[in-house]
């Protein structure tokens, strides 16, 4: 099964790579958010150093810039392939469903994250902030974060791929799925982190990873019956 | 269809004479514990628990109703989770509301986000209002089985809003922490039987409508393929 879902990942990475769409429209995205975060919140380069304000204001910052780029990300996973009609010649593969979701898995994991890491240099960038030094802490977690957000986003992207208004659908569903469960633990950890509190960090990032697991059990049992067709 | 009706106006009156029972016992027989706020919006939780009850109930159903779908394929149990997320919304809604009124009159705010409670009882009602909003994008036979996966997705939100004030922190009461008289039980218990009958009233209402439909739309292929 792994050596099919990585068939499938490396299909997906080889047409990213020779059409570059959504990688370059997360990206510019992303530049975009920081942006006009740095506009909107002009105080806060002057202020950067302070711990307590930013460890409340970073990661949420971060965060709506992780979620909206992940989230074009996630909407070509399955639209597309129902668009050009290969959804079907993917799904004649003989293989177990479950390999579709973790190729799937595997790419969207990959480019969420890459551009996540970006999101971080560039807010590094635009506010001359340096994360208290903590690079890896928050890189850790926002792997963990953007690993749970993937999980439930490709079974809620195929979900949403069929509908005519999947436009404002997808939105809708990965909101209602990930921000609880998602978004908020990780902005509590990623917060605990720059303010050197590990046990905090530590509880938060154990509902992610609780909650990847239950995402992937979903997942297993519930990925064949979204496909099916 | 006699009987159905006969069975809807039989359920309507218990439910009327169980709502009537129920507000006269919470208002005065019901005894309060001392309790260490102003006592008479303690009344509110003779509405509050029952509804929140049913709440859980109905969105049990959709999952339930969601995997036997997935199981039997009967069109049946897609209208059976269809009614029960609409009733379930509305009753998540009443929940909130009256939780609210509570929250205003003893903590003098309506609404605070810091509260594990509130907002995962807000998620819940928001993944059954994107519940509902799926069931309107999607069209034709995909319909029924992508909502019956999400169905059974957003059932996670039901243990997570049910325990979230045992686990996480939250301003929620919990009433076994203070001395509850007997009564007090009895009267509860009351409640919850009182809104399950209003809950399976509507539901059957709403559930009536969705055969309804359905008729219409194999009447409309019908004729589309005549003509």
């Amino acid at each position: 099964m792994i050596s099919e879902a990585l068939a499938v990942a490396w299909k997906d990475f080889r047409l990213e790579l020779r059409t570059r769409e959504r990688l370059s429209s997360m990206i510019i995205f992303s530049i975009m958010v920081m942006l006009s975060f740095r506009f909107a919140f002009s105080f806060f380069g002057v202020h950067a150093e302070d711990p307590v304000l930013s460890a409340s204001l970073v990661p949420p910052m971060l965060w709506i810039a992780f979620f909206f780029a992940g989230m074009l990300g996630l909407a070509p996973v399955f639209a597309k392939e129902t668009d050009t009609g290969t959804l079907n010649g993917l799904l004649l593969a003989p293989t177990d469903r479950f390999a579709i979701y973790l190729g799937k898995f595997m790419t969207s994991l990959f480019f969420i994250f890459l551009v996540s890491l970006a999101s971080i240099v560039f807010f590094a960038i635009f506010f001359n902030y340096d994360y208290a030094g903590q690079w890896i802490g928050i890189a850790g977690v926002t792997l963990l974060g953007t690993a749970a957000y993937a999980s439930i986003g490709v079974t809620v992207s195929a979900l949403a791929s069929t509908a005519k208004t999947r436009d404002v659908l997808l939105p809708l569903l990965l909101i209602t799925v990930t921000l609880f469960t998602v978004v908020v633990p990780s902005i509590n950890a990623t917060s605990s982190i720059l303010m050197n509190d590990y046990e905090t960090a530590l509880t938060n990032i154990r509902y992610v990873a609780a909650f990847i697991l239950i995402s992937f059990v979903l997942s297993y049992f519930l990925f064949d019956e979204v496909l099916e067709d | 269809m006699k009987w159905g009706k006969r069975r809807d106006s039989a359920l309507l009156v218990t439910m009327l004479v169980a709502m009537l029972l129920l507000a006269y016992l919470s208002t005065f027989v019901a005894v309060l514990p001392p309790l260490p706020w102003d006592a008479i919006s303690f009344h509110l939780f003779f509405y509050h628990i029952p509804i929140a009850w049913t709440a859980y109930l109905s969105f049990g159903v959709v999952f339930a109703a969601s995997v036997q779908y997935l199981r039997t394929r009967a069109q049946k149990w897609d209208m059976v989770a269809a009614s029960s997320a609409e009733v379930g919304v509305l009753m998540t809604t009443l929940a909130l509301l009256s939780g609210s009124l509570w929250s205003k009159a003893q903590l003098g705010y309506y609404w605070t986000w810091e509260d594990a409670k509130l907002f995962t009882t807000f998620i819940l009602w928001m993944a059954y209002v994107a519940y509902i909003a799926l069931r309107t994008g999607v069209r034709g036979d995909a319909r029924a089985r992508l909502c019956a996966v999400f169905g059974i997705i957003s059932f996670v939100f039901v243990p997570l809003s049910f325990f979230s004030s045992r686990w996480l922190v939250s301003v929620h009461t919990n009433l076994t922490s203070y001395p509850f008289p007997m009564i007090n039980g009895v009267i509860l218990l009351l409640g919850v039987v009182a809104f399950t009958i209003f809950y399976v009233a509507l539901f059957r209402l709403r559930y009536d409508l969705e055969t309804q439909m359905a008729e219409i739309e194999t009447v409309k292929e019908a004729m589309e393929e005549t003509t």
